[in-house]
C-alpha cells in the first residue's frame, strides 16, 4: 500500500485506509466551482477503503480530512 | 486468523410496476445468493425507498439505501425492459449515490415479456453503470417471456435458469472478491 502525504485514517481500525480511486464528479451548487479541476474538467473525488474493516470514506482531492464517511 | 468478512451483495428490484414480473426474479436471486455460503444478500424493491422525485442524483439520497450501497461489495440490478429501455425510477434511484459504488461489481439481470430477456436495456443500462464506477460482469441473466417462467405462486417452472443463475453468480462474487481486495489493499498510481 503506497504512503499518502495525508493519509486517511479508518475512524474504527485507527489504521491507514488504501486510496484506492479517484472520482471525477461534477459541481451541483455554485460554491463547487472553486474545486473544480481546470485540467480535467469536474472535482476530483479521492476514495479509501480501510484494508481492515472494509469502511470506505472520500474526500475531495487536497483537504486532509474525511468529507464522508458512507456506511 | 479472523474469519474472512461475508460479501454483501443486495438485489435490487429495480421497478415500480403494479403486478411486476420481476418480483419472482428478484426473490430468485436473493434466494440463490442465500444458499452461498459466505454471502449476505437482501432484496431492495424501489418501490419501497423513500425517494422524492421533485429533485435528483445526490440530493435525493436515502440514507438506509446509502448505507446499504456503502456495505455492498457487489450488486445484483434486476432490470426489466419497458419500451426497449431500462425503467426511470431505476436510473433515479441509483443517481441518488455515487461514492457509495466506486470499485464494486455489479451484475444485470434483464426481464421480458418478449423473447429478448431484457437485452437492450441491459446494454442500455451498462454505460450508465460504468459511469457511476461500478465494475460489470460478463455474465448477464436473461429472462424471456417472463410470465411462463413462473407459476402463480412465484416458482420457478423453468429450471434451466439455475445453472445459468449459478455462472452469473460465480462470475460475481469472484469480482466482488478481487475488488475488493483492490479497494483495501492496492493503492492507486
Amino acid at each position: 500500500m503506497a504512503r499518502n502525504a495525508s493519509p486517511m485514517i479508518c475512524p474504527r481500525c485507527g489504521i491507514e485506509m488504501n486510496h484506492h480511486a479517484e472520482k471525477l464528479v461534477y459541481p451541483t451548487e455554485s460554491g463547487d466551482d472553486a474545486a473544480v479541476d481546470s485540467v480535467l474538467g469536474g472535482i476530483v473525488e479521492e476514495l479509501h477503503a480501510c484494508p481492515a474493516c472494509g469502511a470506505g470514506a472520500s474526500r475531495r482531492a487536497g483537504d486532509r480530512g474525511p468529507r464522508d464517511l458512507p456506511g | 486468523m479472523k474469519p474472512a468478512r461475508a460479501l454483501c451483495i443486495p438485489v435490487i428490484l429495480g421497478t415500480v410496476r403494479q403486478g411486476r414480473m420481476s418480483l419472482p426474479v428478484a426473490r430468485l436471486l436473493a434466494s440463490e445468493l442465500t444458499r452461498r455460503p459466505g454471502i449476505e444478500t437482501e432484496l431492495i424493491d424501489i418501490a419501497r425507498l423513500p425517494l422524492r422525485v421533485d429533485d435528483a442524483g445526490e440530493a435525493t439520497k436515502d440514507p438506509t439505501f446509502s448505507s446499504v450501497m456503502s456495505r455492498a461489495d457487489a450488486l445484483v440490478v434486476v432490470s426489466p425492459e419497458y419500451n426497449h429501455g431500462y425503467s426511470g425510477l431505476l436510473k433515479h434511484v441509483l443517481d441518488s449515490c455515487l461514492k457509495e459504488y466506486v470499485h464494486k461489481a455489479v451484475g444485470i439481470v434483464g426481464v421480458s415479456a418478449g423473447p429478448f430477456g431484457g437485452t437492450r436495456g441491459i446494454q442500455d443500462l451498462v454505460p450508465v453503470l460504468r459511469e457511476l464506477g461500478l465494475v460489470t460482469i460478463f455474465w448477464d441473466v436473461n429472462f424471456s417471456s417472463v410470465q411462463r417462467v413462473f407459476d402463480e405462486s412465484g416458482s420457478l417452472r423453468d429450471q434451466a435458469y439455475l445453472p445459468r443463475i449459478d455462472q452469473f453468480l460465480k462470475e460475481l462474487v469472484w469480482m466482488a472478491r478481487t475488488l475488493r481486495h483492490g479497494r483495501e489493499h492496492i493503492a492507486l498510481g
